[in-house]
């Protein structure tokens, strides 16, 4: 339905405006190692986006990735979870029990329309229609109150897939803002039903929020699914200069009285020779616990329904500028749990004007069994250039 | 030419009765340097150490003499869109990056970071107004500078958490206009100087149409020049807000 309607507005914007076309090419490699085996693979993508302003108060804009993937496209999910979590299940003629060894992961080229929305400002309002970006939470490393999106904890800024939705967003005064977003699915009870009231008091910025969304996870012998209700309270701002961010999300699942906690403390703060240090505490009542991980969780996890595989973890980044155009920068999370740690050093060079070069290591520590002690090792070289 | 440069920089020191203290000037520069409110299109060049040159585009809006601004970058494509929100003379600062459609506030201790790369902080750009309670203003005499005598007009920090301990503005005296601005680090050291040239009265409004910004430790300089610029612009209440942050 949304489609229907921003296609045609797409098509015939050139009669009103000028259309702003833009985009970037991105290159990536992926070395990584894991006890069984190396592995390499990597892609090209090329992200060509359209925007244009028909009049002063519509806002239409697009874009298309085309992503090819290339060296080992096809994995096993099995390849990256310590043998002892793998499944067994009874064999074929209920003999015995066989061990799963094989969950095929493959990385299939794509051309996809990633957003295409219409946006309409009315002095009361704002109404953006369509598949868009949706940002909620104010936490770095983890964002409990969203629901829209997942992240990539080795890459947290990278940008999402965009959501098609419906948002409307309305004003109260300079600093308050009511937003309501819906995005439609099969049927109501399948409908993520969204709304927050964000409201601005001195230097913090406060929001709360409520959601119901059906809560889909995967499971080995089949998908389970679960009424989710989410109340929420985000804030951000500082107390004597340090930055602070914290976001609670309250799950309740299909209408039980017990209510599961999620939650970020993160502060952060620049000194004056531009060191940046920012860090995260992320609890998540719904993870498991490290002596009863299971399999399911690790396959919950890497679907993303989701945010951590246990329940305790910290988040510590730094950043320091090498001149104008390098940036050097270093991650680790550690899963307070079982007491493993992965540990990411990145480069950053502006090669160009519009040309951004990374590389980032990776580093595992733990025991095999822990969550990050499995693999061993990983880098990743990202060249992406904009026009 | 360099003894000629030298023999203007001589002091002249003499302060008459007529002149104005060093609280009446701060007045004076903050007046004529926030006007009502501003709208225009600014070309900032960042030249690097090794000679490398960064250009951005962005358009820049001002409100409430300065109180707020709002700049959303229209160039290069790398950052095209992204905006920044300043209000309260830069105490809250929220940074949009328009791929991603996020809204992140930044801290107070970011303010005294480089604004994307460049030789300008992000207190540089937005500050304003708060010299008149952050700093100690003294009249220290008279200068020439490139031929036009100038007050010489000491800031000194009166907080701890200012960037710079102080700061040394070359205020012209034939119309209060500073064109030269010395910044002075926490530790003291002289660290970059800001020249504001080619001055021109746009609708009645004294504006440096040219900005440079040069780093004496670094090496490096910013360029800042106004590619078009008016002051005849009204800003509704929501403007300088989060929501026209994303639009």
């Amino acid at each position: 339905m949304l489609k229907k309607i921003v296609i045609p507005l797409l098509l015939i914007s050139p009669l009103f405006a000028e259309i702003d076309w833009f985009g970037y090419y991105e290159g990536e490699g992926d070395i990584g190692k894991i006890p069984t085996k190396g592995i390499f693979y990597g892609y090209n993508k090329l992200r060509l986006d359209l925007d244009t302003n028909p009049s002063e108060n519509i806002r239409i804009s697009a874009n298309v990735i085309y992503r090819e993937y290339y060296g080992q496209t096809n994995l096993n999910f099995i390849d990256f979870i310590h043998p002892g979590y793998w499944p067994i299940y009874p064999n074929t003629d209920q003999s015995g029990f066989d061990t799963l060894s094989y969950v095929p992961y493959t990385l299939s080229d794509s051309l996809f329309i990633d957003n295409m929305f219409m946006q309409f400002h009315h002095r009361f309002f704002d109404l953006t229609l369509g598949k868009q970006q949706i940002a909620t939470g104010v936490g770095y490393a983890w964002n409990p109150t969203d629901i829209f999106n997942l992240k990539d904890l080795m890459d947290p800024t990278y940008e999402n897939t965009g959501i098609s939705a419906i948002a409307l967003s309305i004003p109260i005064g300079t600093r308050t803002t009511l937003s309501g977003i819906l995005q439609p699915e099969n049927s109501w009870s399948e409908t993520i039903q969204y709304c927050q009231l964000k409201t601005g008091i001195g230097q913090f910025d406060i929001s709360a929020l409520y959601s119901r969304s059906l809560l889909t996870l995967t499971r080995l012998f089949g998908p389970t699914a679960q009424t989710h209700d989410l109340y929420g309270f985000n804030l951000e701002g500082e107390i004597f200069n340090v930055g602070v961010r914290t976001e609670i999300a309250t799950h309740r699942l299909d209408y039980s009285d017990k209510l599961n906690y999620e939650y970020i403390i993160g502060l952060d703060y620049t000194f004056k020779n531009s060191l940046y240090i920012l860090t995260e505490y992320y609890h998540n009542d719904l993870g498991a616990k490290s002596s009863r991980t299971l399999f399911d969780d690790y396959m919950v996890y890497y679907s993303g329904e989701r945010k951590s595989l246990n329940q305790n973890y910290l988040f510590t980044l730094v950043m320091y500028p090498l001149g104008n155009l390098l940036d050097f920068s270093a991650f680790g999370i550690i899963n307070l749990d079982d007491k493993s740690v992965v540990f990411a050093p990145q480069l950053m060079y502006r090669i160009f004007e519009n040309v951004e070069l990374s590389i980032l290591g990776s580093w595992f520590i733990g025991e095999k069994s822990d969550e990050y002690g499995y693999q061993q090792y990983g880098f990743r070289f990202r060249i992406r250039a904009y026009f | 030419m360099k003894r000629f440069i030298g023999l203007s920089l001589i002091l002249i020191n003499f302060l008459s009765a007529a002149d104005p203290s060093g609280p009446e000037l701060l007045d004076k520069i903050i007046d004529l340097m926030n006007p009502q409110n501003a709208k225009g299109i600014m070309e900032q060049t960042i030249v690097t150490t090794t000679g490398d040159h960064r250009t951005f585009k962005y358009e820049t809006y001002m409100g409430n003499h300065g109180e707020s601004s709002l700049m959303r970058y229209l160039e290069p494509s790398r950052v095209k869109g992204n905006a920044m929100l300043m209000t309260d003379y830069s105490d809250n600062i929220w940074m949009y990056n328009r791929r991603s459609n996020r809204v992140r506030k930044l801290a107070s201790s970011a303010k005294n970071q480089k604004f994307e790369g460049s030789d300008f902080t992000y207190e540089d750009m937005g500050s304003g107004d708060s010299w008149r309670t952050d700093y100690k203003p003294i009249l220290k005499g008279i200068e020439k500078i490139d031929h036009e005598k100038c007050y010489k007009l000491e800031l000194q920090s009166t907080f701890d958490n200012n960037s710079y301990t102080k700061m040394i503005c070359f205020v012209r005296m034939s119309d209060f206009f500073p064109i030269q601005i010395d910044y002075y680090d926490e530790n003291n050291v002289f660290t970059k100087s800001l020249y504001l040239e080619n001055i021109q009265s746009i609708e009645g409004i004294l504006t440096p149409m040219k900005m440079t910004m040069r780093n004496h430790l670094d090496k490096t300089e910013t360029v800042m020049t106004y590619l078009s610029i008016t002051y005849n612009v009204e800003f509704d209440k929501y403007f300088f807000t989060e929501r026209n942050l994303k639009k």
